[in-house]
Parts: structure tokens; C-alpha cells; sequence
């Protein structure tokens, strides 16, 4: 873990040295990829959500918050799971709602609780799922083999899912996120509960996705690990963002968090 | 396993009209003393009665269920396509598979009814009884795929549907028993009326031997167009109501 924490952060000093700039609004932050804008969802009585506004453009996003603080409703909006009660969300341009096909062209997700068809090979699950993103019978094969060479798992493809590890799955779980190549990556709590060796990978595999100026918007309650990868983050708390800002502004996230969620 | 046994049960029943009197006397308005070919097909529809149902029931149910329980919904609804293309894909997928099973099942008791010399079932006989096995596959898995879009559980969506048809078969057996006045309102949701009118026109008359409540035997072609309408709207209703059902579901 200690090699990938010092890679990491080596290569996020080097980032930061190029940009030589201070932590003022540059362009980029007015070309966000998603624009929320009063974003609110109701259960019943129950606010999930309390107009959330927030604009997030290209590189890691994470998006921290206790357990039920709304981090899993905002991002089920994002993918079109949930209906917003009120509020709009607009991905590259498009309405979730009014353009939701479009959207999700551009969008690759990995829910918290991803669910297998145990019986399946995870080739066939890859070529099954890339199917469903509009490729080709040629192209959804060719992309299966490059994802399961890509997540390390090109000697167990033909493995039925049931026999595999939950590193393997999580890493095959990310693998079906990143069919099409989408420029933007939803990921809900991604190293969820797995050994320093698979969250180590999935890390480096998030880190390295982000480049080439797409957008990880990562769910996850583990503050370390998000320190590693993230540039911007926003902390949300009863359904509301309390805090977002760059990470760079920030010297003790744990501490910010923690001050951040007793105020907020 | 539906073809062994309608197979021997014409067999048994075949040159024996005592036999025919004695099964038949109980539950039809006229007893029937011989055994035709067309006798036998229908014998065989009963007996494949049952298969149809759990084949339907059990595949349809996990269309939408299944997914749901096994936490794969969202992998799916979360891709560019619209959702109602699901529902549509497993249906097909369905119809594709199962159908050609269906049909090849009819032609094989074909074989054997004439194997057992009980004679060929003519051509029309087969296509009637042929269609209306297709016909009632299609509707059972249509309200099967209703029930999986508005259940969480594939046992629940299985159990939701076999309740339903339970109750709808019940009532279409009933149908014979009771006055004619309820039996005529109750006609108009009986599946096997108008399956039967089909086959009586597809089948000039031969195969639709259980003519009860009025329904002419070998109907106009009128009458063969509404009810086949009919049953192309018990097959197309529920999946409307379940493509409206999955767009409408949120997922937590």
C-alpha cells in the first residue's frame, strides 16, 4: 500500500508543481461536465435530498459523507435509477431526465451492491453488458477481452462468476463501468470492503481512468483513500453539500471532514 | 413427458368407446365414444396444460424480478436503452425459445397418435392445435412478465401468477356448469372460449369438439378475427402494464 500512497502522491505533486497556479476559480470550473442544480428527492416525508447545488468538470471527484447522508440517492440520480423530486441535472449538456439515453451513453456505473449473473462467465458477462451499451457483436467482444486484461482478469475469464473472489468481482464490477470507455465513471463506494492488495489496484485503476481529462465522481466514506486520488470534493450531510472545495486546499482532510460534518 | 403420456392415454382409450363414455360423460355436455385424432390432440393440449403453465410462469417471472433480486436491474436500466427494450428482449427471447419447443411437441404427438393407429391428424387440425398451444404459451407468459415487473421476488411474481391462473382457469372450467346466462358473461373473459373459436376455424370445425355455450363450432371468419384479437390483446395488455410498470420503478 505504501508504494502506491507514495506514487500517488508523488504524481499529484508533479500535477499540482505543472499547474503552477493558486486555488482561484479557473475555466475548467466553468466547464463542468455535470451541472446539478437544486437538486432535491422526497421518500414519503423523508428528505434524501435538499437542493443540492453543485458543478463538477474533469479529474476525481469525491464525494464523502457519513452513512444515509444522501452520497448513494444523488448518485443513483446521476444514472437514472431515481427520479429527482425537483431540480435538474445536466451531464455533457443533456437533461438525465429528458435525455437520459444520451446521458447514460456517457456514463459508466458501479453500484455499491453490484449484483452478478453467478452462472455466467465473466467474458460473456463483460460481452453481455457491452451489448447493452450499443456495441457491436465484434466490438463487445474485443472490448471484453481488453476490460478483462485491463482488471487483471484475462486467465479467470472464462470462470464462471460465482468462483470468483469479492477483489475479483469488484475489480470485474469496475471492468462493466468502463464498457465504452464513458467519460464519465460513477463509482459508489468502489473498495467497499476489500484486502490492502485488490483496494491497492482498484485505486491505481481509478487513478489512471481519470486521466485524459474524464470525470470520476467517487462515492465513499474512507477518507484516506480518497486523499490519494481525489483533486475536488464536496461533503454532504442530511441531503446537503456542506463543504466542496480542491483538495489542495486542504492540509488535514480528516480533521476538515470531521469539522465540517459537526457544523454543518 | 406430456407426449408419453397423451400418447398412451389415447392408446388405452383408442377401440374402447365404453371407456371414452366413462371419462368424458362427467365433464363435457356430450359424451364423446371414439377416438379421432383431433379427440387425441385435444387429450394431449389437457395433459401439455400443465407444462405450458410452469414453462410460462416460471421463465416469465424472472424477466423482471429476477434481475431485481439478484441486484442485475441496475447494470441494465443504467445502459443506453430504453427500458421498455427489456422487457420486449426477454419476451423474445422467450417466444424463441419456448415456441419451436411448443410446436415441435404438438408434432411429435401427431406422430405417435398415428403411431398407436389412432390415424394422421389432418393438416388443419394440427395448425389449430398448434396455434392455440402457442396462443395460450404467449398469454400465460405475458401476465407472468405483469407479475415480474411489479414484484421484488421471482417466487412472489411466480406465486401472484399461478394464483391468477388458478383462478381464471377455474372459472373457464366452470363456465360449463353453470346457467347460460352467467356462462354467456362470463365467456367474454374466458380464454378457452375463445381459443376454442380459433381453433374451430383453423381447424374447420374437426378440433373445437368442446362447442359449449353457443359458441358455433366452426365459426365465421368475423368471429375468428375478434377473438383472435381478443387473445392478441390478453397477450399484449399485460406487457403494456408491465413496460409501464418498469418505467415507472425507481431503484434504491
Amino acid at each position: 500500500m505504501e508504494d502506491v500512497v507514495k506514487n500517488l502522491e508523488s504524481k499529484k505533486e508533479s500535477i499540482e508543481n505543472n499547474k503552477n497556479e493558486s486555488n482561484k476559480l479557473t475555466k475548467k470550473d466553468f466547464e463542468a461536465v455535470i451541472k446539478i442544480k437544486n437538486l432535491s428527492k422526497l421518500f414519503n416525508d423523508f428528505k434524501a435530498l435538499s437542493n443540492v447545488n453543485i458543478n463538477i468538470s474533469d479529474g476525481v471527484f469525491g464525494l464523502l459523507g457519513p452513512n444515509g447522508a444522501g452520497k448513494t440517492t444523488l448518485i443513483n440520480i446521476l444514472v437514472g435509477k431515481l427520479r429527482p423530486t425537483s431540480g435538474s441535472v445536466n451531464i455533457m449538456g443533456y437533461d438525465v431526465q429528458k435525455n437520459s439515453i444520451e446521458v447514460r451513453k456517457n456514463l459508466g456505473y458501479l453500484p455499491e451492491d453490484i449484483g452478478f449473473y453467478d452462472d455466467m462467465t465473466a467474458l460473456n458477462f463483460l460481452k453481455y453488458l457491452s451489448r447493452l451499451k450499443g456495441l457491436n457483436r465484434y466490438e463487445a467482444s474485443r472490448e471484453a477481452f481488453k476490460i478483462l486484461e485491463l482488471m487483471e482478469l484475462e486467465e479467470r475469464g472464462n470462470q464462471k462468476i460465482k468462483k470468483y473472489s469479492s477483489g475479483m468481482k469488484q475489480r470485474l464490477g469496475i471492468g462493466q463501468a468502463i464498457i465504452g470507455n464513458p467519460q464519465i465513471l460513477l463509482l459508489d463506494e468502489p473498495t467497499g470492503e476489500l484486502d490492502p492488495v485488490s483496494r491497492k489496484k482498484i485505486l491505481r485503476l481509478i487513478d489512471n481512468y481519470a486521466e485524459n481529462g474524464r470525470t470520476v465522481i467517487v462515492s465513499t466514506h474512507i477518507l484516506p483513500e480518497i486523499k490519494l486520488i481525489a483533486d475536488r470534493f464536496g461533503i454532504i450531510k442530511k441531503g446537503k453539500i456542506v463543504r466542496k472545495t480542491k483538495m489542495k486546499e486542504v492540509d488535514d482532510l480528516e480533521e476538515f471532514y470531521e469539522k465540517s460534518i459537526r457544523s454543518g | 413427458m406430456p407426449v408419453v403420456a397423451g400418447a398412451w392415454l389415447s392408446w388405452e382409450l383408442h377401440g374402447d368407446p365404453d371407456a371414452m363414455r366413462r371419462l368424458t360423460e362427467p365433464f363435457l355436455p356430450e359424451a364423446i365414444e371414439e377416438m379421432t385424432p383431433a379427440i387425441a390432440l385435444m387429450t394431449y393440449f389437457d395433459l401439455l396444460m400443465i407444462p405450458i403453465i410452469l414453462l410460462a410462469v416460471i421463465h416469465a417471472s424472472k424477466f423482471v424480478a429476477g434481475e431485481k433480486s439478484k441486484n442485475t436491474l441496475q447494470l441494465i436500466v443504467t445502459r443506453p436503452i430504453k427500458r421498455w427494450k427489456i422487457i420486449i428482449g426477454k419476451y423474445a427471447a422467450f417466444v424463441f425459445l419456448f415456441i419451436p419447443l411448443m410446436i415441435l411437441s404438438v408434432l411429435l404427438m401427431t406422430i405417435s397418435i398415428e403411431w398407436i393407429g389412432v390415424g394422421w391428424a389432418e393438416k388443419e387440425v394440427f395448425l389449430g392445435f398448434a396455434t392455440i398451444t402457442v396462443l395460450y404459451t404467449l398469454v400465460y407468459a405475458s401476465i407472468a412478465t405483469l407479475f415480474s415487473s411489479l414484484t421484488k421476488k421471482s417466487l412472489s411474481a411466480t406465486l401472484a401468477s399461478f394464483i391468477f391462473l388458478i383462478i381464471w382457469l377455474t372459472l373457464d372450467f366452470l363456465i360449463m356448469y353453470l346457467p347460460e346466462n352467467i356462462a354467456e358473461m362470463l365467456e367474454h373473459v374466458s380464454l378457452s372460449h375463445y381459443a376454442n373459436q380459433i381453433l374451430g376455424y383453423i381447424s374447420d370445425g374437426v378440433g373445437a369438439i368442446f362447442a359449449v355455450g353457443g359458441i358455433p363450432v366452426d365459426p365465421s371468419t368475423q368471429t375468428f378475427i375478434y377473438s383472435s384479437l381478443i387473445v392478441l390483446s390478453l397477450i399484449l395488455i399485460p406487457i403494456l402494464l408491465a413496460i409501464t410498470a418498469l418505467g415507472r420503478i425507481e431503484l434504491y
